[in-house]
């Protein structure tokens, strides 16, 4: 797994062991992480707090606790990485040994603060506005929230999805919690309410694997059924869409101007895999979605996206190795130094990297029912002879 | 879909039998509304107008002894039985049909669906839409690694008062004592349900039917086993 965002003025590349924030305009990395190689040395516990999260109690619980209490000397990697909103945090969760860690950027130079157990392969992270909370969605589509003022805190279960969940949102006012999972749904939940949830957006035919805020009500959202919507998640209602070459994986957004977003979908199609919209607000809660252009990516699997300003920053793999590719969105040609991206490549060279298979994301439809049918329709035709 | 045809008798059972259990969480064949303006009531209830709803839902029905039953205790009020699995569906909806063709203008306001409930309730029924929920007789799923898999867990209560309105009722049934005490466990401990205490459950009028009505639990009659029923009020 890859991670690849933009924390201005911190591009933050991540990639098996090894997390580099580097300025994305001149050749100077700001700092490296490379988590440790066997995290029950720096306290890793077994991950009973988690395992407690379902509420039951009694005996059969302490047999369970037993059975996980050693864990696995298998090497830890990463999955996702985030960086809280005032820049003195940087999540990393880890697979092989499951892990949430929490690294202090300021004012240490990324000193590991925290080692606490996750449950499952984490899916989506975000933290709160005030970058006191950190949520951590898994592969079951549970959420859990990790408290990042007190690091010993256990991770406490908020909301569980019947499948995974892609992505996750939490309002700048911390309100509410959104969540998009692959039964195609995007649920709005209340907080610190959490057992109460507010609403659906519902609508899409197919996963649904990408949402970002446009304002204060109102996202927008990608999905494997091809298209892009935006939403009144307040009232759950659509309020616009677009047809898409392809399922869409991943989304970015960065805002234009006072009224204007630019989108970048990452598509599941060779070449052309990403398109680029323009997202318009018209006004009175009307909302304009206009292809700009697409981009090709020849011969690459790309796997993350992210803008820095007017530019398109793609990590991909080629040959099971790690390759950044930038791309101009605007017309103007600025000079792409080719230096910057050697320099970058370079540092994960030695790194194996292999394509997740996104066609498990799509929904295996057998047909259990035909066959039944075709059984009772000769069952009685037969009677009636 | 293939009907009977020819026949108005009652489907029979032997020809519907399945196993017990089905993978809630896996991937099925099932054609689901993406948003519940998408369903067609019309189709499932003939005389349905469009200010009214289904208010009542059986969650994993059976072969609709229950439902049957709900739906001569209220012959005003709408009420689905939704059921996994493929052969016990198909014969609920043949059951039905069967009873609307014996009984003109009776039973219309009764229907099964083919659906999984834990994942597909909000795209039929909108938010404070039902009434009453029913959990009669739920796979008790034993082992532990399949908790999940349960109908009454901590994630799916908060979908059942989503689906619920204020004051609407739930009501459990088990003879699986350990899994009643892990329904009112996890009911008690959701902030929007409480339980009723039992002079007001015993006092319910559906109370004597859920004894009596429900084929699995007529099983247990038999067996001279013990019924664990509880009934919850969404706050």
């Amino acid at each position: 797994m890859t991670t690849l965002f933009y924390a201005e003025p911190e591009l933050v590349i991540a990639l098996n062991t090894k997390v580099i924030f580097v300025n994305p305009n001149d050749l100077q990395i700001f700092k490296e992480i490379e988590i440790p190689k066997d995290l029950t040395k720096v306290g890793l516990k077994a991950p009973k707090g988690i395992a407690d999260a379902d509420g039951e109690g009694g005996s059969e619980q302490s047999k369970e606790t037993k059975k996980t209490k050693e864990v696995k000397p298998e090497l830890p990697s990463i999955l996702h990485v985030e960086v809280s909103p005032d820049h003195c945090l940087c999540a990393i969760t880890t697979a092989g040994q499951k892990a949430v860690l929490l690294y202090q950027c300021r004012p240490e130079h990324a000193k590991l603060v925290s080692v606490r157990p996750l449950a499952r392969a984490s899916s989506a992270l975000t933290f709160s506005k005030d970058s006191k909370v950190l949520l951590v969605t898994d592969k079951s589509g549970d959420c859990y929230k990790y408290d990042c003022v007190n690091f010993e805190e256990e991770p406490k279960l908020l909301l569980g999805h019947l499948s995974i969940v892609y992505d996750v949102l939490w309002t700048p006012d911390s309100k509410y919690i959104i969540t998009c999972d692959r039964d195609d749904k995007i649920r709005i939940t209340n907080y610190p309410e959490t057992y109460d949830i507010h609403g659906y957006c519902l609508g899409h035919k197919e996963f649904v694997s990408g949402v970002a805020f446009l304002s204060e009500d109102t996202i927008v959202s990608i999905s494997g059924d091809k298209t892009l919507r935006i939403w009144n998640f307040i009232s759950g209602k659509e309020k616009s869409k677009i047809d898409l070459p392809a399922p869409a994986l991943r989304l970015c957004l960065r805002p234009k101007s006072e009224n204007k977003f630019e989108a970048a979908v990452l598509l599941y199609q060779p070449d052309e895999s990403v398109g680029i919209y323009e997202i318009t607000n018209s006004g009175e809660g009307q909302w304009l979605i206009e292809e700009l252009t697409k981009l090709n990516y020849p011969d690459v699997i790309i796997s993350n996206i992210c803008f820095v300003n007017e530019r398109l920053y793609a990590t991909g793999i080629v040959d099971e190795c790690f390759s950044l590719k930038i791309s101009n969105i605007a017309d103007s040609q600025q000079i792409i130094s080719t230096d910057w991206i050697d320099m970058i490549e370079e540092r994960f060279r030695s790194e194996v990297w292999k394509p997740e298979d996104v066609s498990a994301w799509f929904k295996k439809r057998y047909d259990n029912v035909s066959d039944y049918l075709e059984r009772k329709k000769r069952r009685i035709e037969e009677k009636q002879k | 879909m293939v009907q009977e045809t020819g026949s108005i008798s009652l489907p029979q059972k032997r020809y519907y039998r399945q196993r017990a259990h089905s993978n809630p969480i896996a991937d099925h064949c099932f054609d689901y509304p993406a948003h519940p303006d998408d369903v067609d009531w019309q189709e499932m209830y003939p005389n349905i107008t469009s200010d009214q709803c289904v208010e009542f839902a059986d969650i994993g029905c059976g072969y609709g002894g229950f439902l049957v039953t709900l739906g001569e205790m209220f012959p005003d009020r709408f009420a689905i039985g939704l059921e996994i699995r493929v052969k016990v569906s198909d014969y609920v909806m043949d059951r039905i049909k069967a009873l609307r063709t014996l009984h003109p203008g009776k039973y219309n306001n009764i229907a099964c669906l083919r659906t999984n409930a834990m994942k597909y309730l909000p795209n039929y029924f909108r938010k404070a839409q039902l009434d009453k929920m029913f959990f009669l007789y739920p796979d008790p799923h034993f082992k532990r690694a399949k908790h999940k898999w349960r109908i009454i867990n901590q994630a799916l209560l908060s979908e059942y008062a989503y689906v619920l309105r204020k004051g609407g009722l739930v009501y459990t049934m088990t003879d699986v004592e350990d899994l009643h005490k892990w329904i009112v466990l996890h009911m008690e401990q959701h902030p929007l349900y409480e339980r009723l205490p039992s002079d007001e459950e015993k006092a319910d009028p559906i109370t004597p039917k859920l004894y009596q009505s429900s084929e699995e639990g007529a099983k247990v009659v038999r067996n001279k086993g013990d019924h664990f029923l509880a009934i919850f009020r969404r706050i």
